[in-house]
């Protein structure tokens, strides 16, 4: 049996050690390290990286085409993601993309704006749970037609959550889930084993209570919908009564309702940091710190996790009565009606493609969409931690999404409010859910479905 | 009592800046202080010689440096006309400077981001770097109008009458007699103004798309994302961000208050 050749590089390490201890540019450090990811996963893993990354040699003036790209990414992700467009752009001479990163919420400010006065980027990536409303005001230019790309080769899951009518309205780029981050050197010394394949909420909860010294929380406790919505899932309820056109909350329902209420009641037992504890130190810090023993996460804290001296690995999230995780993912869309739009959906195809999926998956930060590149080490890379990315992969089939409506980062922002409350202020959580109910209702009902 | 009371308030000001610069000497790449560390270990200073690598500040820095030489006399020129209108112009033009100013003052800006970009971009203003700059005057200029008027009404009317008397224009009298004598009020708009111009970052983020073009608040806005354990580099390009204005006070402190108070 041929043991798969493996890529060695730590990439966000590498990248930032780079960039801290010199004065070299951002990109550069970054897609030199790409390319030695490349290199070291074979060339017939992936498609050669241009000349690299040393600097474009030829310079036509003629006919030169600019894409803007806008996406919301602080600087390592940034990083990654220039290092795609540099590779890009070192096999099409004649084209210059400028990239415009953005922190939080920066980035659907300025695409809302750039629409509305009709110069909008000719390509931005987008959450799924943000870009209903885009579809709705005819902003985004179907890509599906576009591109000449086989769906089948791409895991389905992301496909559908960017399908609409039929017609695949952004090209997905990665299939994120939410898994628990766990910190191995806490749990051996508390003697606490994970079970290898699942665990229930029970062995979880006792992980946690095990796990909870006077520094140390067993587990931190996001009480965002996006990171409870699994629970209730799992428990056999939902966060809505229809996921496609959702006309109300359902969180009080007996099955949300008891799911939510384990996770308050394990959060009032003082194993999850309180409010206070959070204000001091994000929860992702306080996992770094070694004072939080499980973070529930997606893939996106791999590569700040990787640059510590933590020894870490993933597991799945723990059942209550099926396993279940909620879909996280992002897409290549393309803005309507833009000059330039044969060139940017070449690079939307060259950057959902393989090569610059792999270049996307060396950074640490995504899960591949691409089947073949997140089965491949360059993704899988068993030296890097953590060890059990095969977890990741695991959840896709069971993942699930929350509604595709216009109206529904309102919604969130509405629900995560009053979810604090419960966890954080102690307010009844049958309190809470009846406020939810009134508050997010009528927003559901203004919401609409984008056509 | 009252030395106590100044050292409290200058605490408030103060703290929140040192602890910004004693962050940026934490090593980056290590786990975030638990609780408050005061003074880090091993202090970094080459955190400044890295935030190059993550930020182009030095061309963020001009980009402001050139956005506030142009807004700030701008917005100071523009608001003692205005004042001046106000104080001694006809009654329709009196009015009009007022309502204008009143709407400017009265109407949340964020619902005028849209509106404004839509303007600025159908004129081809947009994507420069000082395509900022009539925002940064709409923003500020309404405040500034009322500031010159007040400053204006407390000048003895002896003076215009006289400089009417002399056949001086409006323009002239303006030039000559107004503005010269409301110094206070133009150190105290050019300051203002020059704090907003430099940390505004929302006019530049829907105004200009190219990275290059961007000033400094906003390139410090796209660090802001950053890591946790990078933070000692985003709090070093927030002390690079600082410093200037910071620097600017401290040279027009004396000036300000010598021209506030009217004492040489």
């Amino acid at each position: 049996m041929t043991r798969p050749r493996v890529c060695s590089t730590r990439m966000s390490r590498g990248a930032s050690r780079e960039r801290y201890g010199g004065r070299r540019s951002m990109t550069a450090g970054l897609v030199a390290v790409v390319a030695a990811g490349l290199a070291a996963c074979g060339a017939e893993e992936s498609p050669a990286l241009p000349e690299a990354t040393t600097g474009r040699t030829a310079a036509p003036t003629a006919n030169r085409v600019s894409i803007e790209f806008q996406l919301r990414a602080e600087p390592e992700e940034a990083a990654v993601y220039e290092a795609v467009v540099e590779a890009y752009e070192q096999e099409h001479l004649e084209v210059d993309i400028e990239m415009v990163p953005l922190s939080g919420d920066d980035h659907l400010t300025r695409l809302t704006t750039a629409f509305a006065s009709g110069e909008p980027p000719d390509v931005f990536l987008l959450n799924y749970r943000e870009y209903a409303p885009f579809v709705q005001r005819g902003a985004i230019e179907p890509i599906g037609p576009l591109l000449d790309v086989d769906l089948t080769t791409y895991f389905p899951e992301p496909v559908a959550a960017f399908t609409i009518s039929d017609t695949l309205q952004c090209m997905p780029q990665n299939v994120s889930s939410l898994v628990v981050y766990y910190n191995r050197e806490l749990f051996a010394a508390a003697g606490v084993t994970i079970p290898p394949d699942s665990w229930t909420w029970a062995q979880f909860a006792d992980a946690a209570r095990a796990l909870t010294t006077d520094d140390v929380h067993g587990v931190g406790l996001d009480p965002r919908l996006r990171r409870l919505a699994p629970f209730v899932w799992s428990n056999g309820g939902e966060i809505v009564d229809d996921t496609v056109a959702p006309t109300a909350m359902t969180l009080g329902e007996p099955a949300a309702r008891e799911a939510l209420e384990l996770l308050v009641a394990l959060q009032a037992e003082g194993v999850s940091p309180s409010g206070e504890d959070v204000a001091a130190a994000g929860l992702d810090e306080q996992f770094i710190n070694g004072t939080l023993a499980m973070y529930l996460s997606s893939r996106v804290d791999t590569p700040q996790f990787r640059e510590q001296d933590l020894d870490f690995d993933v597991a799945p999230l723990p059942v209550l009565q099926e396993p279940v995780s909620v879909l996280h993912s992002d897409a290549y869309c393309l803005a309507t009606g833009v000059d330039t739009a044969d060139a940017a959906v070449d690079f939307i195809r060259f950057a959902a493609g393989e090569q610059g999926q792999r270049i996307a998956a060396l950074g640490g930060r995504t899960v591949p969409s691409l089947i073949s590149v997140a089965e491949s080490p360059a993704f899988l890379n068993p030296t890097v931690q953590p060890a059990s990315s095969q977890v990741f992969l695991d959840a896709v089939p069971l993942l699930r999404r929350t509604p595709v409506i216009t109206t529904w980062s309102e919604v969130e922002d509405v629900v995560d409010g009053l979810l604090a409350q419960a966890f954080y202020e102690g307010r009844p959580l049958d309190e809470v859910l009846v406020e939810i109910e009134q508050s997010a209702n009528p927003l559901l009902a203004a919401g609409s479905l984008p056509r | 009592m009252r030395a106590a009371a100044t050292v409290l308030l200058a605490g408030a000001f103060v703290t929140p800046m040192a602890l910004m610069v004693l962050g940026s000497l934490r090593s980056p790449l290590l786990p975030p202080a638990a609780g408050l560390d005061v003074w880090p270990d091993d202090p970094r200073w080459s955190n400044y010689d890295s935030v190059g690598s993550f930020l182009d500040w030095p061309t963020y820095l001009l980009n402001s440096a050139a956005v506030v030489s142009v807004a700030v006399p701008v917005t100071v020129l523009v608001s003692s006309a205005a004042g001046f209108l106000l104080r001694f112009g006809s009654t329709k033009t009196r009015w009009w400077v007022g309502a204008a100013c009143a709407l400017g003052l009265l109407v949340p800006a964020s619902a005028l981001w849209i509106p404004r970009v839509v303007l600025i971009r159908s004129i081809g203003l947009a994507d420069h770097t000082l395509s900022i700059v009539p925002s940064i005057v709409a923003a500020t200029a309404p405040f500034g109008v009322l500031l010159f008027f007040l400053a204006y009404a407390r000048l003895p009317p002896a003076w215009f009458d006289v400089a009417a008397t002399e056949g001086l224009s409006s323009l002239r009298t303006w030039w000559r007699i107004a503005l010269p004598a409301a110094r206070g009020a133009s150190f105290a708009l050019a300051l203002i103004t020059f704090v907003y111009a430099w940390s505004d970052f929302i006019d530049p983020l829907t105004l200009v798309s190219s990275p290059q073009r961007w000033p400094l608040a906003l390139g410090l806005r796209s660090l802001a994302d950053s890591e946790a354990t990078l933070y000692p580099i985003y709090l070093a390009a927030a002390v690079l961000a600082t410093a200037p204005a910071a620097l600017v006070f401290l040279v027009t402190r004396r000036a300000i208050f010598t021209v506030a108070t009217g004492e040489r």
